[in-house]
């Protein structure tokens, strides 16, 4: 059973910001350390400034509120608010199974 | 009074020109030549006694080895020689061997002469200086 | 077992519940503090704007985003939680794959440890250093300018990224030139050096056989009169002038040559005192030619007073020797203001500089001749009617280039010449003798 790859990678993800606005930055803080623990090397992550890109992004993505992570894959796709700071919940919003320890 | 006049020349050209103008001349006794400074140190070393040096220095500025001016210096350092009178001559005196050797304590700075008239004005001048 | 709708239904709701939680999820967000910025939909549905809750100065974000040096700020890990564009363009990654990624992947390897260093003393003090970041194919050499930020829960690190490229070639280029500068300035000093010797062979080596045809010539003249034919004696006499000229020669360019130097003493200099002590050593030659000299009242100038008297002695001593036989001569020497239009220029200090002319009523020369007669060695008349070793008016020139002035000359052939001394400097005095 293959893995499937979009890109040469397992997760596609796309992080919205504010600048650095204190969630923001929270956020950008946050999620890569939760993907470094338990998706190493499996992902590719971009993060979006809306303040310094094209805002049409935001419309085409349909964004309301920032920050915002997307999992574009595997589908399907799930969208996540806030500043990442409760790990379960970004874990089960990506579809990882793994139990939290006291290490997260 | 007959001072002992010693030239200090390397040309031996103007050694014999210095001795054909001033042999008829009763004031002054030529001393023999000599070809440069150090040659001048030499002789005046091996006089003994001070009364037998000579009253007049005259100094040619290009010489080999020790030229005039340097000549000029160390005469004025030395605390047995400084107070014999020095005078320097050359081809062209311009103003900057002037204003050097006069510094260095030269009675006179002269032109070498051409004719006659010349080296009997420019000996009557050197020795207004002793 | 569920039918077909009741799946599609079943997926529906799924999807519709899926939904509702993600629209729960934002207003619970929005409640609990955890949104930053609304997006907002612009006037008649076209763009967007960003309405932000937790403002990070908007002035200052305009002003980060804008500004031409790269700024990005470090969590305590290095990773980067915030980048403004220039620093995306400055390593050439989009600024999506900028932010969140570790710093140090921009920086080279060789300077990895000096980031290090640098990250490590920034929490403490602000650091400013160089280093070498990557910037595509290329290595981009940058300045850091490191600072603690204090944000609202957590301290981040901020570093402002300056490209020195630029710079760093100004420098390149700046050393190179002043190697150049270095390796022509060794060969003034040779050339000089060489100079030097010239003037020593000059003063001495070259003129000592011409004294000595001189001597032994006279000699042979005044000691074998009887002996000697008149015609002998014309001879002998033609031998003793040559050597005599060629010494008088030698000695010109010896001074010209000398003039190349830089080392004189500059102070005021009172032309009048200068013309006055050149007259007096004149007044063998004024009175045997009865030549009347009018002198106005002249400036005083900075300059040096040595060559300045070689100047006016050069003029003067020209405008008494290029007399015309049929007249008496009549010599005014005079300050004149500078007619700036005539000469072209346009100073801003024009109340400075003075003119002095020497005007005459002698041979002249043709006007087509004004700027070569300053030429070395430029002679206009045979060599049997006037003495000179055509060297005087360049002298001349050159001393008063030197001064930073100008000379110009008009003539008008049988009439008479003015030569006028343009030099800066200059304090008109009330002279009390004039």
């Amino acid at each position: 059973m293959g893995i499937n790859k979009k890109d040469g990678f397992e997760y596609i993800l796309k992080l919205f910001v504010s600048g650095s606005s204190p969630n923001s930055i929270r956020a950008i803080s946050n999620l890569q350390k939760i993907l470094m623990k338990h998706l190493d090397g499996r992902y590719s992550l971009h993060v979006i400034d809306l303040h310094q890109e094209e805002k049409s992004i935001a419309g085409i993505e349909q964004i309301i509120a920032v920050p915002m992570l997307i999992k574009k894959f595997p589908l399907p796709e799930r969208r996540l608010i806030g500043d990442m700071s409760d790990t379960q919940k970004v874990l089960d919003g990506l579809g990882i199974f793994n139990r939290v320890t006291d290490e997260d | 009074m007959v001072r002992k006049v010693i030239l200090v020349e390397d040309d031996p050209d103007d050694r014999d020109l210095f001795i054909a103008f001033y042999a008829h001349r009763t004031d002054i006794k030529i001393l023999p030549s000599v070809g440069n400074g150090v040659e001048l140190i030499s002789f005046l070393e091996s006089i003994e006694a001070d009364e037998n040096l000579p009253h007049l220095i005259i100094l040619d500025q290009n010489m080999p080895l020790m030229n005039g001016k340097q000549t000029l210096d160390y005469l004025k350092s030395n605390s047995r020689y400084s107070k014999i009178p020095a005078v320097v001559y050359s081809t062209y005196a311009d103003t900057r061997l002037v204003l050097d050797c006069k510094k260095l304590g030269a009675g006179l700075v002269a032109s070498k002469p051409i004719d006659d008239e010349g080296y009997q004005k420019m000996m009557d001048d050197f020795l207004k200086v002793i | 077992m569920r039918t077909d709708s009741e799946n599609d239904l079943l997926a529906e709701i799924r999807r519709l519940q899926s939904q509702l939680d993600e629209a729960n999820d934002t207003l619970d967000a929005i409640r609990t503090g955890q949104v930053d910025a609304l997006v907002v939909n612009g006037h008649n549905g076209h763009g967007h704007t960003l309405f932000t809750l937790k403002t990070a100065d908007h002035a200052y974000r305009i002003f980060i985003e804008q500004m031409t040096e790269g700024a990005v700020t470090l969590n305590s890990s290095g990773l980067i939680i915030y980048s403004n564009s220039q620093f995306a363009s400055m390593v050439k990654v989009p600024l999506s794959n900028v932010l969140a990624e570790d710093f140090s992947t921009f920086v080279t390897d060789d300077c990895k440890e000096t980031f290090d260093r640098y990250f490590h003393t920034g929490w403490k003090e602000s650091v400013k250093g160089e280093l070498s970041i990557r910037s595509g194919d290329l290595i981009v050499p940058v300045l850091l300018s490191l600072y603690k930020l204090e944000l609202e829960e957590e301290v981040a690190l901020s570093i402002i990224v300056t490209d020195l490229s630029s710079q760093k070639e100004t420098e390149r280029e700046l050393t190179l030139k002043n190697q150049q500068l270095e390796s022509l300035n060794q060969a003034l000093i040779n050339s000089n050096h060489d100079l030097q010797q010239f003037a020593s062979v000059a003063s001495h080596d070259l003129q000592e056989p011409l004294r000595k045809i001189q001597v032994f010539s006279k000699f042979l003249k005044d000691r074998s009169t009887p002996e000697l034919s008149e015609q002998s004696k014309f001879y002998i006499e033609k031998i003793f002038s040559s050597a005599q000229r060629m010494r008088v020669l030698i000695i010109d360019i010896l001074n010209y040559s000398r003039l190349s130097k830089d080392d004189d003493n500059i102070e005021s200099v009172s032309l009048r005192n200068i013309i006055d002590e050149i007259l007096e050593d004149f007044d063998l030659k004024i009175s045997e030619r009865n030549a009347r000299i009018e002198i106005g009242d002249l400036p005083v100038v900075e300059g040096n007073a040595g060559q300045l008297r070689q100047v006016f002695y050069n003029l003067i001593i020209n405008a008494l020797k290029f007399v015309s036989p049929d007249r008496t001569p009549h010599i005014v020497i005079s300050a004149k203001p500078v007619n700036f239009r005539e000469l072209g220029i346009s100073l801003t200090n024009e109340s400075e500089y003075c003119c002095i002319s020497v005007v005459d009523n002698g041979i002249g020369f043709d006007e087509k001749f004004a700027t070569s007669i300053f030429n070395l060695f430029e002679k206009l008349n045979p060599k049997s009617t006037f003495e000179g070793s055509g060297i005087g008016l360049a002298i001349a020139k050159k001393i008063v280039d030197k001064h930073h002035g100008l000379i110009i000359a008009k003539s008008e052939k049988g009439i008479g010449s003015e030569f006028n001394i343009v030099l800066p400097h200059c304090h008109v005095k009330r002279n009390p003798n004039g």
